[in-house]
């Protein structure tokens, strides 16, 4: 019987790196919310870890939609001062580079390459969860690293 | 394609793959788990269980049946089943030890001091045995073949309780009118005497001997109150007489005749019964539905047997053999066990179709439920 902790210990690392790649704003809080989530629901789920895993993601996945979909029918709006000195950087930054060329990615490519490598979810699953056939998960995700690759490469170029 | 990509975006891969590995903030982490251990359900109910719980289905169909059961319960008590079903719960209920009413196709009447309808549980039909005297005994009267039933309270078998004998006694009269009330009393087993009461003037009589009181209300509901010493047979019967017996001892026609009570004291303490009987009626189809109670008024020694004649449910005379409990209470009923062999087969043969009744209402209530849990999981 897996405990709601041991499921944020094993997935928290992806489920926050899924959602940041995805650009979703506050991370940190609609991270919080996917596992809020799992811990009312857990005890209602059985499976094993594969299905754990696409079952998280499902989570996640809708409440990055979501987000998305809330903050474009209301932008925020900066009700304080804008600071005057930048802040500083993230302590455990994200790879650059590579956030940098998964952001040359349409939303599609970006979405597929992350939830099959960074969510660690097979062909099949992000097929599913993306509404698309596996086949063209497969052309999708080979169109994004080729251009990863691309992007990656030029980058390395002085 | 997959095995291509391995080997051809190795680097791109793992780089993605590690972006999906970074440890998350400790301070995030631990406010995350707070919030989540909050969040946990305590306890998880049985019925929020997933696969391994009941699925919706079957929690439609537990509750419907539970509501059933509960219902039906209510139904039981309250003696609202239909016979064969109240009847069933009547033997359900009384194996455990709870009162429940029997099912009954006639309406209970009571007058005077009774509170309940007796339970009429045997139709075995025995010899007629002597006739007592009756003003109109060559007209049709009613069914006069006495069935034998043995009363037994607590499970006690009464003392001197002998079925043979009280297969042989007198029975019943015959044919009377319906404002003439009849009283046959014989002192001993087989050995009629015979008084006789008329109808309107009430008498009572203080327990001496054979002391008998029989009322008639203006209801036309026949009562009768009998304190006795001795082994005495008392039977009151009021009949309309148009039935088409042929005039024997024991009369088989299928008059509405009425037939009441007794009580028999089998030792020399005093027994008080109160036998009440539903008015006469006159259609003449026999379907006289009288309905007896038995009740032990305050004074009943505890133990002693009390000995009844009362008219079955079809007419005839069932003669009941009953102790009074040990240890009575005012108003207590009397409760039956049949032990004569004809009554007991054919109230076995009642009990399978009542119980053959109720497992099909059963069958098909079930069925309506599935049904009914279908449509609710469809909806």
């Amino acid at each position: 019987m897996r405990s709601a902790g041991d499921v944020y210990r094993q997935l928290a690392p992806a489920v926050f790196g899924y959602l940041r790649t995805q650009h979703v704003p506050d991370a940190e809080d609609v991270a919080g919310e996917v596992f809020l989530q799992v811990a009312r629901d857990l005890h209602r789920f059985s499976g094993d870890d594969d299905a754990l895993r696409r079952w998280v993601f499902t989570i996640a996945h809708h409440r990055m939609v979501d987000t998305h979909r809330r903050r474009a029918r209301r932008p925020a709006v900066a009700d304080m001062d804008v600071p005057d000195h930048a802040a500083p950087p993230h302590e455990d930054p994200m790879d650059p580079e590579l956030v940098a060329a998964l952001d040359e990615l349409t939303d599609s490519q970006r979405e597929v390459v992350v939830l099959r490598f960074v969510a660690d979810l097979s062909v099949e699953a992000v097929a599913k969860l993306t509404g698309r056939t596996p086949g063209a998960v497969k052309a999708m995700q080979h169109r994004a690293l080729e251009q990863l690759s691309r992007s990656l490469a030029v980058s390395r170029e002085p | 394609m997959g095995m291509t990509e391995d080997t051809e975006f190795t680097e791109v891969i793992a780089r993605l793959r590690r972006l999906g590995e970074r440890a998350v903030d400790p301070g995030v982490a631990s406010a995350h788990l707070q919030m989540m251990a909050v969040a946990t359900p305590s306890g998880v109910h049985w019925w929020r269980r997933g696969s391994t719980g009941l699925s919706s289905k079957m929690r439609v169909g537990v509750v419907i049946v539970a509501a059933s059961v509960a219902g039906g319960t209510g139904l039981a008590f309250a003696g609202g089943l239909p016979h064969p079903a109240q009847q069933v719960a009547h033997n359900a209920f009384s194996a455990v030890g709870i009162n429940v009413p029997q099912g009954s196709s006639g309406k209970s009447q009571t007058n005077g001091t009774s509170t309940e309808s007796s339970k009429r549980t045997t139709t075995s039909v025995g010899s007629g045995g002597a006739s007592s005297t009756t003003p109109d005994a060559s007209s049709s009267g009613t069914d006069a073949n006495g069935s034998t039933t043995l009363l037994d309270v607590d499970g006690t078998p009464p003392p001197g309780a002998d079925a043979a004998g009280i297969a042989a006694l007198p029975s019943t009269s015959i044919g009377s009118l319906p404002d003439v009330l009849t009283t046959t009393t014989s002192t001993a087993i087989g050995d009629v005497a015979s008084t006789t009461t008329s109808i309107g003037a009430a008498t009572e009589t203080p327990a001496t001997t054979t002391p008998t009181t029989t009322r008639r209300g203006n209801g036309g509901a026949a009562t009768t109150t009998t304190t006795t010493t001795v082994r005495t047979t008392t039977t009151t019967a009021a009949a309309n007489g148009n039935g088409n017996g042929n005039g024997n001892a024991g009369g088989n026609g299928n008059g509405n005749g009425r037939t009441t009570t007794t009580t028999v004291g089998l030792t020399a303490s005093t027994v008080r019964t109160t036998v009440t009987t539903a008015p006469p009626s006159n259609n003449g189809r026999g379907n006289d539905r009288s309905v007896t109670s038995t009740t032990v008024v305050p004074g009943a020694a505890g133990g002693e047997s009390v000995e009844l004649i009362v008219p079955s449910p079809d007419g005839g005379i069932v003669k009941v053999i009953g102790s009074v409990p040990a240890t009575t209470v005012p108003g207590q009923r009397l409760q039956s066990e049949i032990t004569d062999p004809d009554a007991a087969k054919k109230a076995a043969e009642a009990q399978a179709k009542a119980d053959k009744a109720a497992a099909e209402a059963a069958k098909k209530a079930a069925e309506a439920a599935a049904k009914e849990a279908r449509d609710l999981s469809r909806g």
